[in-house]
Formats: C-alpha cells, sequence, structure tokens
C-alpha cells in the first residue's frame, strides 16, 4: 500500500532573526561593484538637492507661474514633484512621471486637434467641425516636443526639473534634453486630468495653453 | 426619429439590377472580364465597345466621381449597405448617411511613378480600376487624424483607471491590443463593412446604381503582397486593414461631432467590451530580483521564499509549493516540478499580483496615481 | 528593463458591449420559369418579404433572377456564406428557412459534447481544487 500522507505542511510562523549590514558607500568616482552614496545622485544637473528641497522655489513656483489657483486646481506637493522628476533621476528610485506624461500628452494632442477643428476656415463641416486642416504642420507644431520645452523653458521651470544627463559635458542634443524637458508638462497635464477630473484639465488646457490672450501659451509660443 | 422610421422601409426595396442584364449570362462575364482587364486603357484605345457604349460609360465614371467626391443624403438614402450598416452599428440619427460614406472614403494614394508625373491633372492614366480619384476634401483623412486621437486618449485613461500599476511597456501593449490597425480592421470587418472590389466597368455593364457603391469601403490598395518580393511602396501605402481601420476611427470622429458623450459610449460598447487579460502581456526575466527591488523601494522587508508543501520529491513527478514572504506577509505563491522552478514563479505571482492590481474606488476617494515601474 | 512583453490581441465578444446583428445579406435567388420556383415566385409576390425586411432592418435583402432551383444566400460578418436550396417548397417553409439563416451567427455547426455546456474566456470564480491547497479533513 502506498502511504496515504505523502504532503508534508511546513508551519507558517516564523522566527525573525535581526541582521546587522554594514555596507560601505562610495562618494568619489565611479567603482563598479560599490555602491553609491545616494547624496552623490540624489540632485538634478542644476545642483537642487532632492532630498531637502525648498517648497517654496520648486512646488509654488510651478502653482504661481502656470497659474493653478486661478484654474482652481488642487495638486499636492508629491504629485507636482512626481511630475518634474524623469524616469533618469536616482535610477527610478523616487517617484517618476512617465505614465502621467504617457496620459497628459495623449489629452493634449485630442484638445489641440480639437482646437484646430473649431478654428478652421473652410467651407466644407461636418457638424460644424473643419475636419481638412488637420495634420498640417501648423496643428503638428502645436504640441510638438520643441514647442513645450520652450514654453517650459520661457517659464523658467527648467531648472527645476529632476534628471540624469547622460553625459554631463555634452551638449543639450546628445542629453536629450528636450525629450525629457517636454515630458513635465504633459505629466503636469495628466496630473490634473487624473485628481481634478476631465473638466477642469479640459479648462486649463483651452484656456490656458491654448488661449492666443496668454502669453504663455503654447499657440504664441509656436508662432513666434 | 425620421431616419429610423424611414430605413426598414429602403431596406425592404428590393434590388433588381441583377434581373436587368438580357441575354446569355456566361456570354455577359467573359465579356466584362475582358474589359475589367484593359479597363486601364479603355478610353486610350476604346477598342471592345462601341462608340455610344464608351460615351455611356464615360457619364457613367463622371457621375461616380461627382456622387463620391460630395454624397449628396437622397443618393445615400437609396443605398442599402450603406443604410444596413447604419442600422447595425445603432448610430444616432443625426449621424447622416452622406457623412457615414465619407467615414468609407480614403484618401487615395497615387503609384510613385504617376506622382512624378509632370502633368498632374493627366488623371486618366493612374489605375484606378474599382473607385475613383478621392476628393481631398471629400474623405476620411481627418477625420481618420481626430479619431485616433480620441482613441487613444480613451483607451489609455481607461487602462490607466483600471490597472493604475501597469509599467509602460505593458501599456502600450495592452492599448495596441485593442486599438492597433489589425485590431481596428477585425472590428470593421465584425460590423460587416465590405469593400469594393469589383472594376466600375463591371458596375457600369451590369447597370449597376451608383448608390450601392457607396455602402462600401473605396480605397486604392498599393500594396504589393510577400509573393511579389516587396510589400511596401511607398510611405503613404494602403493596404486593406489600414483602410479598415481609418473607416472605424473616422466613425468614432464623426459621433464626437455630434456629441462627446457619444463617441465615449461608442468606444466602451465597441472597444473596451471586448476581453484582454493583460496578466498574460508580462514576460518576467528576473522575477527574484525585480521583487526585491521593489520591495526595497517600497520600504517592505527583504522578500524570502520558503517552501510550504511538497510531494514526491524523490518520485518523477515532483511538485512544490513555494510562497514567497516579505516579513510575515505573503506576496505570492508559485508550484513547480522543482524548487527552482516554483521560486520563479511565486516571484512572478508577487509582481503580477503588485502591477495588475485593480483599486476599487469610492465615491470621493483620491485616485491612485502610480509611482512608475521599477527599474532593475 | 526586466518586464518584457508578448502582444495579445483582445477578443471580440459580441454582445458584452454592442451586439452587432451577424447576419448582414440575405439573396433570394429564383427562376421564372422552373415549377422549382412556384413557393419562392408565391413568396417574392406576396408582402411577406416586405414585412419580414421592415422587421430586419439590419439586413440587406437582394432579390436574383436565374435559371436554375431557388436558393437564399445568407452573408455573415464573420466572412461565411451559408447557402439553403428551397426548390419546391412553398411560401411557408420559405420563411421559416429565412428566419433561420436570419438567427444564425453564421458560425459552422458544430456538436459540442454532452458536458461542454460552458465555455468561457473568463477564469474559474472558485480556483481549481487543489489537494495541497485543500483543508485537512478533504485531503487525500
Amino acid at each position: 500500500m502506498f502511504p496515504r500522507s505523502i504532503i508534508k505542511q511546513t508551519s507558517l510562523s516564523f522566527k525573525t532573526i535581526s541582521i546587522r549590514n554594514i555596507t560601505f558607500l562610495n562618494n568619489g568616482s565611479r567603482i563598479c561593484g560599490i555602491r553609491r552614496d545616494p547624496s552623490s545622485y540624489m540632485k538634478n544637473p542644476n545642483g537642487l538637492e532632492y532630498n531637502s528641497l525648498n517648497k517654496n522655489i520648486c512646488q509654488d513656483k510651478v502653482r504661481s507661474i502656470l497659474q493653478f489657483d486661478k484654474f482652481n486646481i488642487k495638486l499636492s506637493d508629491e504629485i507636482i514633484l512626481q511630475c518634474l522628476t524623469h524616469k533618469s533621476f536616482a535610477h527610478g528610485k523616487v517617484p517618476y512621471n512617465e505614465k502621467l506624461y504617457l496620459l497628459g500628452a495623449q489629452f493634449l494632442k485630442l484638445r489641440t486637434s480639437i482646437h484646430s477643428l473649431k478654428n478652421g476656415n473652410s467651407t466644407n463641416l461636418i457638424n460644424g467641425m473643419n475636419f481638412t486642416n488637420l495634420g498640417n504642420i501648423t496643428n503638428k507644431s502645436l504640441n510638438s516636443k520643441k514647442n513645450i520645452t520652450k514654453l517650459i523653458k520661457i517659464a523658467g521651470i527648467d531648472d527645476i526639473i529632476f534628471w540624469k544627463m547622460r553625459d554631463p559635458s555634452g551638449n543639450a542634443k546628445i542629453n536629450g534634453e528636450d525629450r525629457v524637458i517636454h515630458t513635465v508638462l504633459n505629466s503636469l497635464i495628466g496630473a490634473i486630468l487624473t485628481t481634478n477630473g476631465t473638466q477642469i484639465a479640459t479648462q486649463y488646457v483651452d484656456d490656458f495653453l491654448l488661449n492666443k490672450n496668454n502669453e504663455l501659451s503654447l499657440i504664441n509660443i509656436a508662432t513666434e | 426619429m425620421l431616419l429610423s422610421r424611414r430605413i426598414p422601409a429602403l431596406c425592404g426595396r428590393r434590388a433588381i439590377w441583377n434581373s436587368t442584364s438580357k441575354g446569355n449570362n456566361a456570354d455577359i462575364m467573359s465579356t466584362v472580364r475582358h474589359l475589367s482587364r484593359s479597363a486601364v486603357n479603355l478610353e486610350s484605345k476604346g477598342m471592345k465597345l462601341s462608340e455610344s457604349e464608351l460615351q455611356g460609360y464615360k457619364t457613367y465614371y463622371k457621375e461616380l466621381q461627382e456622387t463620391i467626391n460630395n454624397v449628396p443624403e437622397e443618393i445615400a438614402l437609396q443605398s442599402q449597405p450603406l443604410i444596413t450598416l447604419h442600422n447595425r452599428l445603432e448610430l444616432p440619427a443625426s449621424f447622416k448617411l452622406s457623412i457615414l460614406s465619407r467615414c468609407l472614403t480614403c484618401r487615395s494614394s497615387k503609384l510613385p511613378t504617376f506622382a512624378l508625373d509632370k502633368d498632374k491633372n493627366n488623371t486618366h492614366l493612374q489605375a484606378f480600376p474599382n473607385t475613383v480619384e478621392s476628393n481631398d476634401l471629400f474623405d476620411n483623412h481627418g477625420l481618420n487624424i481626430f479619431g485616433k486621437n480620441i482613441l487613444g486618449f480613451h483607451i489609455t485613461k481607461y487602462l490607466l483607471k483600471k490597472y493604475p500599476r501597469l509599467p509602460t511597456v505593458v501599456l502600450n501593449a495592452a492599448i495596441d491590443s485593442y486599438i492597433s490597425q489589425d485590431m481596428l480592421a477585425n472590428i470593421a470587418r465584425s460590423w460587416g463593412i465590405e469593400k469594393e472590389d469589383t472594376a466600375i466597368v463591371e458596375r457600369y455593364l451590369l447597370n449597376e446604381p451608383i448608390s450601392l457603391t457607396l455602402g462600401k469601403l473605396r480605397y486604392f490598395n498599393n500594396t504589393l503582397g510577400k509573393i511579389d518580393g516587396i510589400e511596401r511602396l511607398n510611405k503613404g501605402n494602403f493596404s486593406e486593414n489600414a483602410a479598415l481601420a481609418l473607416t472605424v476611427r473616422s466613425i468614432i470622429a464623426v459621433l464626437w461631432t455630434i456629441k462627446p458623450e457619444l463617441a465615449e459610449k461608442f468606444i466602451n460598447k465597441h472597444i473596451t467590451s471586448r476581453k484582454l487579460d493583460v496578466s498574460k502581456l508580462f514576460l518576467f526575466e528576473q522575477p527574484a530580483r525585480e521583487l526585491s527591488k521593489l520591495c526595497e523601494r517600497e520600504g517592505l522587508e527583504k522578500p524570502v521564499s520558503r517552501l510550504t508543501a511538497e510531494s514526491g520529491r524523490l518520485s518523477k513527478a515532483p511538485v512544490f509549493i513555494v510562497g514567497v514572504f516579505s516579513g510575515e506577509e505573503k506576496l505570492g505563491e508559485g508550484f513547480g516540478s522543482s524548487l527552482k522552478e516554483a521560486k520563479a514563479r511565486a516571484a512572478t505571482d508577487a509582481l503580477l499580483k503588485w502591477y495588475c492590481y485593480e483599486p476599487v474606488l469610492h465615491e470621493g476617494q483620491a485616485p491612485i496615481i502610480d509611482h512608475g515601474t521599477v527599474i532593475v | 528593463m526586466v518586464v518584457k512583453v508578448v502582444q495579445q490581441a483582445s477578443i471580440a465578444r459580441n454582445g458584452v458591449g454592442a451586439f452587432v446583428f451577424p447576419c448582414k445579406k440575405i439573396t433570394l435567388q429564383y427562376c421564372n420559369w422552373g415549377g422549382s420556383s412556384d413557393g419562392m415566385r408565391q413568396f417574392l409576390t406576396s408582402e411577406r418579404l416586405d414585412k419580414f425586411a421592415m422587421g430586419n432592418p439590419y439586413m440587406q435583402f437582394d432579390v436574383l433572377r436565374k435559371p436554375g432551383h431557388p436558393l437564399l444566400r445568407a452573408e455573415y460578418t464573420n466572412g461565411r456564406e451559408k447557402v439553403i436550396c428551397v426548390r419546391n417548397l412553398s411560401s411557408e417553409c420559405i420563411e421559416t428557412k429565412l428566419k433561420l439563416l436570419r438567427d444564425s451567427s453564421g458560425d459552422q455547426l458544430r456538436r459540442w459534447t454532452k458536458n461542454d455546456n460552458v465555455r468561457t474566456l473568463n477564469s474559474s470564480v472558485r480556483g481549481i481544487w487543489s489537494p495541497i491547497h485543500a483543508a485537512k479533513q478533504h485531503k487525500v
């Protein structure tokens, strides 16, 4: 006969053993296999420390320049900081903006195309919308990488973005500066969309970013 | 309301064009086949057709071109394929049939040799056997771009709300599995959209009313199959799948212009209702390593794998059950016929539980904003 | 990156969100001379087809005159076609056949085995019984 019980069940309560670890943190030039001191990489190209961040120069600056209060947008400090952090920073250990960027970019693309639908000059309309000038260069340039980067640079937010340069001595093109910087605005839009709802986000994009009368709008920057 | 009452009556109207062709059927078919082959050169040679018939064909062609390039609603109302498509999709009455027909007109891409031709008005040289050259103002080009934007945004929003922690690569793959070109083409086929595959001259000889072609997908296929050795001709190429996807996107764009909520509802009904198991999209290379990094980032205790049950260790079919624990918390469990396999499965299970997390949000609860994928 | 992707396709579930009527077109073929088309001719000249078409706005109806036995040819959204020969059938029988074609999904007919009653894309809610995880008294 085979034994009827062939399964061993181990007990599920464990003893906790306290372990002490001593790790040497390297502060100087890079040595393979040795851990780096976090303080040496937790700062942005501008030298701004991530851990001892002053709220006034970072989050409040973003809020005032991009006029969040005017549109009744409430974003917490943590989320704004997340939007300002690129994936390259601190090896992805701190919250970064990659997915907020994806959502925000899609939303901005949709709103800019709606903008051009409503502001075309053609006689051939479908339900009052003008579809013939979609996909032309002026429409595409509105939410282009270059244009958004320009907006952020004019707003002066580019020096509080947390990212890591690929080559600190190299130029902007090698480092992909445009690519990193343009994620910030898109991810802020994404964050507004998720936390404040579609209505406020729509209002913000239409009345602030796509408003001809606003100095800091994508339209004015694209036509410059 | 008016439209919905009129449509069934029109469906009942029977097409009897086939019965009008006189004489021996087989005889006509052979002529037609011959003519369709030489359809392009028809006008220059005019060999097989008598002078009056050629004139008739010219009028038919011109009428077709005028109709397609600015569809009048009266003619669209006579097109049974168009009406039945409208009904099948349960589109609102304010979605005009002429606009639905416009969604089915794709911008005709040109063959590179013809594009280089100096005389651009010389259109009769171009090979459009099944449809006429489209007018840029009355095709679905702009509608398609807008529809793509709407779809991209809605699907991204839907997925991020449902699975806030999906890694970006997986998120993109999930978006693709809903709205990639081939998927949209599948959806269009399931709606019963047919392509126009008879030559114009053939239709002329059969005396087919122009309204019938309005309900069919009109595009110019300039892709070469794999048999030809080359797959892609130039940038603006059209395959059947591309043309079908254009139609789906355009229909969504038109719905948006009627009312934005309608488009969203339509996307939910036809696209997000499809089944997708996101956990099947993942492929982990080093699950245990990634899990320990994740625990480190989230401030959890280091994950430890423990054997919880086993059977037949010395037999030919052993089974091990391994649980992965962080402190007293069990993160995941896996089985395997070796300890190593079970351990990897347990770590994968724990990671899937983290990444495929679906929050149940109540009223007034803050939405979840994910911190990002773990980078190893 | 450690996470890689296996591309999957989403699976259509007609009726979960929207229901798209599977039968898109029915062609009624008859002969003006043959005796086998008697019922079909009667069916076409009566008001029956008009009524049927009114009740089914999702479908297109074509009438085709062609020598030979009368046929009903239905086209479905899955790209398949079903043809029924209706020679010598009365107009009532033709209508039943028409309904049969209308109600079909267009898939090939299959014989499902007796215990294959539930077919689903979703995984089981209760999970699969495992001897290792079962409570003690149910263990083998």
